[in-house]
């Protein structure tokens, strides 16, 4: 059977998602159990470098750390809105295009695999993670996002968001190009945005079968990074790399989540290139 | 003068299917109205070709005096993404020699955002018409009508049944029809309208209706 350099990334990535989502004793209680306050959530804006924007949740019983999901119930739902409420959006001017626009601008968070379309397969760990879901297509940089976790019997929490960060794009190394294991390896991309944070990981892996990893996280974006000579070690012959840069933006959580949470908007981008000796 | 009673008989039968048949629209309010603006509209048709001839019965065309009517149809939107909706309207006016002037009440539709993952996302417009209507009489039992006037409106938008907006303003409306003189007192017309800028885009109507003439 053949497989392509980027195939064989997919599945790796995929095993590895499997192995955290299932190995790990998780278990699912529902939503009308649990009250807002002894809850808490995660929450994630995802941005690809194209227009796709992908908003992804998980609700937890407990604290972040806890394995317990929620599963919401009894007309509980997440919604997401784009830059403001619901019940302000319109404006004034052609109600028609009001309409359209407040629903363009909000979604609720029951998407399927769906919101995966047209985003790379190297992602593919979000739509395993996270069960809640809703995606935007005319979302831009800057645009603020409002997670709102409505529920029937308990306290809603309407007010937990975050501020995509700005686009950029990996400069080096080059697409596919040869990069060898003995010299330092550069990466750089830009346009940098100093208040963010960027975390890099790399990862080289071989038809031999063997493999390694590499990451660091910048607290100031400084627009590059580098990979010392000689930090994989122990592989052969020409190897595929993959380097993903994420860069993030941490938003606020609603206080009425009473065991906390986290919400992070992401610019994601990755590059694949030759590893050589 | 015509022989109508074949067409009468079709519609009798458009009609009572029409009866058993539930309109579906998202509103209660809306299906209740729709429904009697069929009712009446139907039993005007039934009941056209019992009425006792007048003294006008040969210049049928030509029929003056205040008349009463009501109207069905559909109601499209220029604006992208928004269905089409049925619509009807109550209409009363006066018919001179070659000149009707014509007030309508009307609801011209419930316009729903094309996407199943907005339910109950649509904009409601309703308003009254005051309309000039000069005609054209071809023979005893046809005339065409040109329709010019204004249309005073109100609209209502609401996205996942949470509220947006309302308004309401003043816009021309004009068009064209046929007017068909039943035998007696009862008529039909068939009409085209167009509502410029209601509610922020131009609205299309294509409207089946009866009218009584008490002439």
């Amino acid at each position: 059977m053949y497989f392509t350099n980027q195939s064989r990334w997919c599945a790796c990535a995929l095993v590895v998602t499997l192995l955290t989502a299932c190995g790990d004793g998780n278990q699912v209680v529902g939503s009308k159990d649990v009250a807002t306050s002894n809850m808490s959530a995660d929450m994630n804006v995802w941005s690809y470098g194209e227009s796709i924007i992908v908003v992804t949740a998980d609700l937890k019983s407990g604290e972040s750390s806890s394995n317990t999901h929620v599963m919401l119930e009894g007309g509980d739902r997440l919604v997401v809105d784009l830059n403001a409420p619901l019940g302000s959006a319109g404006g004034s001017g052609d109600l028609f295009d009001q309409v359209a626009a407040a629903i363009a601008a909000h979604k609720v968070m029951d998407g399927g695999p769906e919101v995966s379309e047209g985003i790379p397969f190297l992602f593919s760990d979000l739509w395993i993670a996270a069960p809640y879901r809703a995606r935007f297509d005319t979302a831009k940089v800057g645009d603020t996002f409002i997670v709102a976790l409505e529920r029937t019997d308990y306290n809603d929490a309407p007010n937990s968001s975050v501020v995509l960060p700005e686009s950029f794009a990996i400069n080096s190394p080059p697409r596919g190009g040869s990069v060898p294991r003995s010299a330092d390896l550069i990466i750089s991309w830009s346009p940098v945005q100093a208040a963010t944070t960027v975390k890099v990981n790399s990862a080289v892996a071989c038809v031999s079968g063997t493999s390694g990893a590499w990451s660091q996280t910048l607290t100031v974006d400084t627009g590059t990074v580098t990979i010392p000579a000689g930090t994989f070690t122990d592989l052969s012959a020409t190897c595929e790399l993959l380097i993903i840069v994420d860069r993030t933006l941490q938003g606020s959580v609603d206080p009425n989540f009473g065991r906390g949470g986290t919400i992070f908007a992401h610019q994601s981008r990755f590059v694949t290139a030759k590893s050589v000796p | 003068m015509a022989n109508w009673s074949p067409a009468r008989g079709l519609l009798g039968r458009l009609c009572r299917a029409r009866m058993i048949h539930t309109v579906r629209t998202e509103s209660h309010v809306t299906e209740h109205k729709m429904k009697l603006s069929l009712w009446l509209l139907c039993v005007g048709v039934l009941l056209g070709g019992y009425n006792a001839p007048s003294a006008a019965a040969d210049d049928a065309g030509g029929v003056r005096g205040w008349y009463i009517g009501n109207s069905v149809g559909s109601t499209t939107p220029k604006a992208k993404n928004f269905a089409s909706s049925q619509s009807w309207s109550l209409d009363a006016g006066y018919r001179f020699k070659y000149l009707s002037l014509e007030l309508s009440n009307s609801e011209l539709g419930q316009f729903r955002y094309k996407d199943a993952a907005a339910p109950d996302s649509d904009v409601r417009v309703s308003g009254v018409s005051l309309l000039a209507v000069p005609r054209y009489e071809v023979n005893s039992w046809l005339a065409l009508e040109a329709l010019h006037g204004v249309y005073h409106w109100r609209r209502k938008a609401q996205a996942f049944g949470v509220q947006l907006n309302s308004d309401k303003g003043t816009d021309m409306t004009f068009g064209a029809g046929l007017w068909f003189q039943l035998k007696g007192r009862v008529a039909l017309n068939l009409r085209w309208r167009r509502y410029d800028n209601s509610s922020g885009t131009d609205l299309s109507q294509t409207a089946f209706g009866v009218r009584y003439v008490f002439h």
